[in-house]
Order: C-alpha cells, then structure tokens, then sequence
C-alpha cells in the first residue's frame, strides 16, 4: 500500500475522532494542591526523595523566576497564563515505583497500549527500543533496563538518577542550560518532576534506539520534565521523545528542558515527534508547548543531531540549539513544523560556534494552513575563535490556503572572516500544476497534498529512524486534514 | 564633545530651539505633535528590535546643539562625480546660491518649507497616519520635531527628466546636529532620476538624522541613488520611505562609505499591484566604521516584485549589520520577492551581523531570501596567480569585482559609472595604500 493510500485509511479511521489520543484515563491520582510557592517546590522535592543540595538548586531557581518577565518576543498569541491555577505535581497514586512491569497498573498499560507503546510486548518480543515511559509526571517504567545496564548505559527516570548517580547529575545538571537561562526553563528548574537520564559510558555504540514516551494525562496540571542525556568520550546514542495529551478545552502548560552533553568523539542523535493535543478547529484547548532544548559539543569531533517533527500543541514554542565549543565539532537541525487551525508555532534553532572548524546544518520545514501561523526562528553565531566555521541553512514554507502566515527570522551573527556562512530560504505554495499532475493520475486532492508535503519534508524525515518515520508521515496526512478543498 | 549620563529623552532641550525658526503656526504644531510621538516610543534602546545590533548610546549622551549656520563649501571630491542640476542643502536647510536652479527644467519644482502649500502639508500628516509599526520610526519623529527646512520636490504628470537632480547634503559645524528632510512627489507617469550626496566639510563632527519620503504615482519611473560620504567621525541616521502606486518603478540604490556610525534604513510600501522595486545597496567599512542598512519591503497589493542586492566588504574592525524585511499582505497574491546579502570579512576583527526576515501572508507568492559571509577565497586568488598576475592585484580584482556585483544593479548607467568611481576610489585609499 503507498503510503498516501495509508494515510487517508488512517484519516478515515480518525474521522469520528480526530485526535485518536484524545482519550483521558481514568485513574487515581495524587496531586499537590494547586499554585506555586516555595513550600510546593519543597513537597516536590519531598516526594521525590531529593538530597539537600537539589532542593537548594530548585529554590535559587524559583526566586530567579520571580524576577523574570515571560517573553514576548514570539511570533505568538496565547491567553495569559495564570501560575497559580496549575497543579505542579500530578503522579498515578497506585504505585511506588514498581518494580517490574507486572506491578505496573494495567489501566496505565493500557494507556501507553492505545498510543501504540506495548511496553509489556517490547520488554517480551525482541524489539529495538527501550522506553521510559512518564505519565504526568512522573516515569512510570522502562523497558529494557537489565540489559543496558549490564552493558553500562544508565536509562531511568531523572529522579532516581538523582538518588542513585548523584555525582554525575551534580556534574551535568544546569550546566547546558542554567537556571537563570530563560523563564520557562527557570520554572521548570524550578518545578520539574521527572524526565529521562540517559548516560552512555566512554566508548559505547548504545546498540539500542533508547525513547521516552510523555503523556500529559490530568486536567490542569502543567508538566514539567527534564531530560538528560550524557554521551562520554567516543560514545553513540540515538535517543526518541513522543508526546500526546488528552483532548479537552483549556489549554495546558508543558514547558520541558533537554540538556544534551556530547564529550569527545562522542555522538546524540535526538528525535523528536509532538503531537500534544493541538485544540479544536476553533482554537480552543491545546498544549503550551514552552521547551528549552539545548545540546553542548563538549569534546573534539563531537556531534549533536536534533530531528523534530512538530505536528501538535496549540502553541509551540521551541529552539533546540547546538553550542559548538569542541574543536571539529558538529551541530544539526532538521525539522518540519505542521501548523494547522488556529496552531501557531514559533521554533527553529540556534547555532553556537566556538571551537575551530565547527560545522552546522540547518533544514527547517514549514508547512502552514487553516488559520495558522508558523515562524522559523534561527540564530547562527560565529565567535572569534571560530576559525574555518560553516554554516548551512536552508529554511523553506510551504503555505496552503490565504488565511495562513509564514515567517521566517533567521539572525546570522559572523565575527570570524574565515567563516563560511550561507542562508536560503523561499516560500512558496502547492502548485496548481503539481495538483493537477497527482490527480490526472488518479489520486484524490487529499491524497495529492500528502504527497507532494510528504515530498517537501523528505529531506528532514530521512533523518528520523525507521519506527518513527513511518509514524511521521502519517501524522503530516493526519495533520493536514481538511485543509484542502 | 562630552560624555554625560543619558538623558531620559535625547535632544529635547533643542525641539524648542527648533521651534524659534518662526515657520508659522502650522510648523511649531507640526512639531508639538511630532514631540509627542517621540516621546511616547523613547530613544531606541538594546531592548528595541530593530536597533538591536546598532547603539545609539554614543549619540544619545553626547552633547549637541542645533546648527546655525547655513553657508558651506562644497566638497567637491566627496560628493558623487557628476555634472547635472544641484540642491544644495547646508545644515538641512536649503542654500539657493549653491544650488544651480536655473539649470532645473519646468516640469519640476522645488519649495522650501517656509512656502509649503496646504497639499504638500498632507506628506507630513501620513507619517503620523501610518499604521507601520510606529514603533520603528522615533529618530523619524524627531526629525520633524527639529526641523529646520525641507525641501520639496514635485514632478508634474507625465513630465520626463532627461537630466537627474543632484541633491547635495552638507553637514558643516562641530558637536551641531541637524534634519534635512526631503518630500519628493512624482506625478502619474512621470519619470525623474535624483541622486542624494551626504557628506561633510572636512573636520566636521555632528550628527545628521535626515528622512526622505517619496511618493510614486501610477506607472512613475523613479531611479533614487544615494552616496553617504558623511564626515569620519560623524553619525548619519537615514530613513527613506517610499509610497509607490500601480505600475510604478522605483530603483533605490545606497553607497555606504562614510561617518563613524551609519544607517540607511529603506521602506517601500508598494500600495498598488504591477509595481517594480528595487532596493540594492553596498558598503565598505574599514577602521571602527559602523555601517547599518536596514530595509522593509511591504507589498499590499496583487502582483508586485520586488528585489534586493546588498554586498559589504568590510576591514579592520569595521562592523556591519544587514536588516531586510520583506511583509507579504494576504491580498497581495503572485508576489514576487528576492533578497541576497553578501559580506566579507577581511580582518579577523570585522564583524557581520544579518538579519533577513520574511511575513507572508498570502499562499500564491514566490520569496527567497539568500544571505553568505565569507572571506576572500584562495581558490580564486590561486586562479589569478596561475595565469601569471601577482597576489595583490588578484586580490584587488576580486574585491572589485565583488563590490561591482552590486552597483550592477544600478539602472541609471551614468550613475552606475560614478558610483563605481566612489568605491574604487575608496578602496584605493582605505586599502591598497593603507
């Protein structure tokens, strides 16, 4: 089957829902009480365990975050949010920590079930990826844990790594993306409740794909995750993050912080698909989606890959960036943003040179329809040091109908005459004549679009890995749904 | 001229300064309203978006007064080479005994703002009109706060310059700061070439916030040319703001090679559907130089194109910043927009900052926008050597050749010419005979 058939078999299926993830599970949940103040950061860190120095960290972050102002700068318009009005802590009640999946509560299994996440199944069959899973927020469980462990790769949830691999944490955390950095990642300094550790030890080609899954699942609850990942010298790993929510009315806060430390030689390849709840077609509900995603080149020859795919969230809001301090260093970004409805997306990257002989590929794709606006945002700065620096960017849009925007806002900042700094960018739209091509041959309008953006994105979806690549194409058909005729 | 701590609202104390010119009622209103704008959005701060990568600190907490003197000589070798039809403006007001007026033909004609009429008047109500981002525009008000002349230029209905109009800007004086403002409007299917020279007196230090606006009737012809040549350790802020009509033509080209501080900001709202614009520019720095073009293409109407060139080489710790904007109306559907910035970077010390930006809100439109920084390629010096020319006259070609790329663009071929001299001859002196 082509994948264009594929993809109007799924949209058909999806009619009478058309955000399959839009189910809310119903479990009991134990939560803080609503607003935020030091006294809920200290039951946060209660709750998680945490030694002195965490909560102390958390705290100095709270207090820099009072001081700070949300940003306007965006190219997005959102209903103020009020701080006080979410719930920072929202966990399953049913479990402690379990111990292996069996004590895992079947209603959250059926959960992840229904998102295509047989975590039982993967721990059983002879699958490729290991996954953490967080609901709400907190990690509900990780599959594959005994083998990489025995293999030296540390994957669990951030708050045991806390507890169990103090030192490393201390060393790593805060240190891409500091507390003070910007005001969403302050509160999620602040506040966050859980999140993946990943720390891949020197010399070690981690042999599986490692993932997480986040579901938002309880109403006003905001969430907050922070994800680490640590590559020692020479290392590789390729790591997924999946995210659906609930479909209800109001709009809720997910405001994450990714830390990526790549030492020398080493390699983080990161994949992203977002499909938060994007709201309804007349802008009501939706995810906030405010992330700071950052990846340091530490070492010599390192290498940091950032793959997105932005089909969700009513509001996104996001620049996963490369900072190129090790000499040969590489940084990456491929993306495709899908907005559609009254989506609005604000994201691109940003690209540090430091180290000499640094490289940096930017692909951005953008793809606007409906009431829609999308922007991309981008920053290439090359320091002095930066001998014999390259930069690539190209950044595309693709628009579908009048009633849409595309923005690009790219800023290219050069102080090093070595450079090599080159930007393109072009907008354009689904050509009558392409139209008319894929329908002379008998495809139908929805299917041609398809077609012609799954063409478009080809050069971003080449990066993903195989299982998520396939779930991307059909989330663009999914996406652009009645956006055509 | 001393440093002192920046005041809340720079160069206040000189608006009622400017107001004792007695221009009639209608000027100190003009400029009681233009006060109030300028204060409501403030001196351009780090914070302020499109002043992001130029300071205007040094300006703001220097000390100046308003000039007094409106007699200079002409510098003659800093001015654009050519022979045709002059205006010369001293100070910003304008001097009719270093002009040669009676060389201007009919078609054409020149009021100075002592005699406006009641039509020319409405130029100055659509800028406080306008719904542009206001908030981009504070030196602009300032300008008409403190104004001291302006001239205006009207070309009547199909009338055809042959010869182009020389408009010569002379800043003469120390720690003195002046407005020359220029209203040029050109009639349905009139064609007229004018060229601006700004430059200054040979040690003059002062700071010139000169604003030209520009009305293009339907199917005009307008080629706008301009030199910046302003004294080395003066500041030069420009804006340029186009209005431009059905099937008009407007070709805009800047030459950047003077003051400490410079900023060419260009706005074409192109109103009407079939228009032709082009807005290209080029720029050398060397030294501290700071050289700023920022531009803004608005196209609000059917099938318009647009195109921007802009190439800088810059030297020693010169820094340049590029700012190109290209807004696209959901109405305005089969737009054509190009934009391509290119600089190099000959000392490890200059600096590039670029920042092309595209709004587009219509779906049927076609718009690029290109940006590259780089240094001298070796590949192609090594080219050069190899067919038996030394490494300095290969890098001297190449440079050249780099710069011309962009007064390419020129339509006017004569201007193109002079505009060619400007730069081979500041190239000559700021670096082969450094």
């Amino acid at each position: 089957m082509s994948i264009s058939e594929e993809t109007v078999d799924q949209v058909k299926k999806l009619e009478a829902d058309k955000y399959k993830y839009g189910f809310v599970t119903d479990i009991e949940m134990e939560t803080a009480p609503k607003g935020l103040n030091e006294d809920i950061i200290r039951f946060i860190s209660e709750k998680k365990e945490e030694p002195q120095w965490m909560l102390e960290w958390r705290l100095k972050a709270y207090k820099h975050w009072l001081t700070m102002e949300e940003p306007n700068w965006a190219k997005v318009g959102y209903k103020k949010i009020d701080y006080q009005d979410l719930y920072y802590y929202a966990a399953p009640k049913s479990m402690d920590r379990p111990k292996s999946l069996d004590e895992v509560d079947p209603e959250l299994l059926k959960t992840y079930e229904k998102l295509g996440i047989p975590l039982k199944e993967q721990e059983l069959l002879s699958g490729v990826v290991a996954v953490d899973a967080v609901f709400d927020s907190v990690s509900v469980a990780t599959t594959y844990k005994a083998k990489l462990t025995e293999m030296g790769v540390i994957f669990c949830s951030i708050s045991e790594a806390v507890r169990e691999y103090p030192e490393l944490v201390k060393k790593y955390l805060g240190s891409v993306v500091p507390h003070s950095d910007n005001y969403f990642s302050a509160l999620n300094c602040a506040v966050f409740t859980d999140g993946s550790f990943v720390y891949v030890p020197k010399g070690l080609r981690c042999p599986m794909e490692l993932s997480t899954y986040f579901r938002i699942n309880a109403e006003n609850t905001g969430q907050f995750e922070r994800t680490m990942i640590i590559a020692d010298e020479g290392s590789y790993v390729s790591y997924l993050e999946g995210c659906t929510a609930p479909q209800r009315d109001e709009n809720q806060l997910h405001a994450a912080v990714v830390e990526l430390v790549a030492l020398t030689n080493a390699e983080i390849k990161y994949s992203t698909v977002q499909n938060w709840y994007p709201g309804d077609e007349t802008g009501a509900g939706g995810i906030y989606n405010f992330v700071t995603k950052r990846g340091a080149c530490r070492g010599d020859n390192s290498k940091i890959s950032w793959t997105q795919v932005e089909t969700g969230s009513a509001v996104t809001w996001k620049y996963p960036s490369c900072i190129l301090q090790g000499d040969n260093s590489i940084g990456e970004f491929y993306s495709v943003a899908i907005t559609n409805n009254a989506q609005q997306a604000d994201t691109g990257t940003k690209m540090i040179h430091l180290g000499k002989n640094t490289k940096s590929t930017i692909i951005s794709k953008g793809i606007s329809a409906g009431r829609a606006d999308n922007t991309y945002r981008g920053l290439v700065k090359i320091m002095p040091k930066a001998e014999g620096a390259r930069n690539f960017t190209q950044c595309d849009s693709l628009l579908i109908g009048n009633t849409c925007g595309a923005h690009t806002v790219p800023y290219i900042e050069t102080r090093n005459p070595t450079a090599r700094v080159e930007h393109e960018a072009t907008t354009s739209k689904i050509s009558e004549d392409q139209m008319f091509y894929c329908q002379q041959r008998g495809l139908s309008p929805e299917e041609a679009v398809s077609l012609i953006v799954n063409g478009f994105c080809k050069e971003v979806m080449k990066e993903l890995p195989m299982e998520f690549a396939v779930e991307a194409q059909k989330l663009i058909g999914i996406s652009l749904e009645g956006s055509v005729g | 001229m001393a440093l002192q701590p920046v005041a809340k609202l720079p160069f206040e104390g000189l608006i009622a300064d400017a107001r004792s010119h007695k221009l009639g009622k209608w000027h100190s209103k003009l400029s009681e309203r233009a006060l109030e704008q300028y204060a409501e959005i403030g001196w351009p701060g780090p914070k302020t978006e499109s002043w992001k990568y130029t300071s205007l600190n040094k300006i703001a907490s220097g000390t100046f007064s308003l000039a007094r003197e409106y007699s200079a000589i002409v510098p003659e070798d800093m001015i654009m080479p050519l022979t045709c039809p002059r205006l010369v403006l001293v100070n910003g007001v304008l001097n009719k005994e270093l002009s040669n007026l009676e060389q201007l033909i009919g078609n054409l004609s020149i009021t100075s703002l002592v005699d406006i009429e009641d039509h020319q008047k409405t130029f100055f109500d659509d800028l406080f009109k306008s719904e542009e981002s206001k908030g981009d525009l504070p030196l602009t008000y300032l300008n008409t706060a403190i104004l001291s002349d302006a001239v205006m230029l009207e070309i009547t209905e199909g009338s055809k310059c042959e010869l182009p109009l020389h408009i010569i800007s002379i800043g003469s004086g120390n720690g003195i700061t002046f407005a020359p403002r220029l209203i040029v409007n050109v009639g349905i299917g009139a064609k007229v070439d004018f060229i601006e020279s700004h430059v200054g007196c040979s040690d003059s230090v002062y700071f010139s916030n000169s604003v030209t606006q520009l009305y293009l009737g339907d199917n005009s012809e307008v080629g706008h040319y301009k030199l910046q040549n302003d004294s080395r350790d003066s500041s030069h802020i420009s804006l340029t703001r186009a209005v431009i009509d059905d099937g008009a033509s407007y070709d805009n080209f800047t030459m950047s090679v003077g003051a400490k501080l410079s900023r060419n900001e260009v706005r074409a709202h192109l109103k009407g559907s079939g228009v032709e614009c082009c807005i290209n520019g080029a720029y050398l720095g060397a030294a501290d130089q700071h050289i700023d073009n920022t531009t803004f293409i608005e196209h609000q109407a059917e099938g318009s194109s647009s195109r921007e060139v802009f190439k800088g080489v810059l030297d020693d710790t010169a820094r340049g910043v590029f700012q190109g904007k290209i807004l696209v109306h959901p109405e305005a559907q089969k737009t054509d927009g190009y934009q391509m910035n290119r600089a190099m970077l000959l000392s490890d010390k200059a600096e590039i900052d670029s920042k092309p930006e595209l709004e587009i809100y219509a779906d049927d439109v076609r718009c690029s926008h290109g940006a590259t920084v780089g240094e001298l390629e070796d590949e192609l010096i090594f080219y050069l050597c190899a067919r038996g020319i030394d490494r300095e006259s290969a890098r001297r070609m190449l440079i050249g050749a780099y710069i011309s790329d962009a007064i390419d663009e020129v339509k006017n071929i004569d201007i193109r010419s002079s505009i060619q001299s400007v730069a081979e001859n500041w190239l000559k002196q700021n670096l082969y005979e450094k």
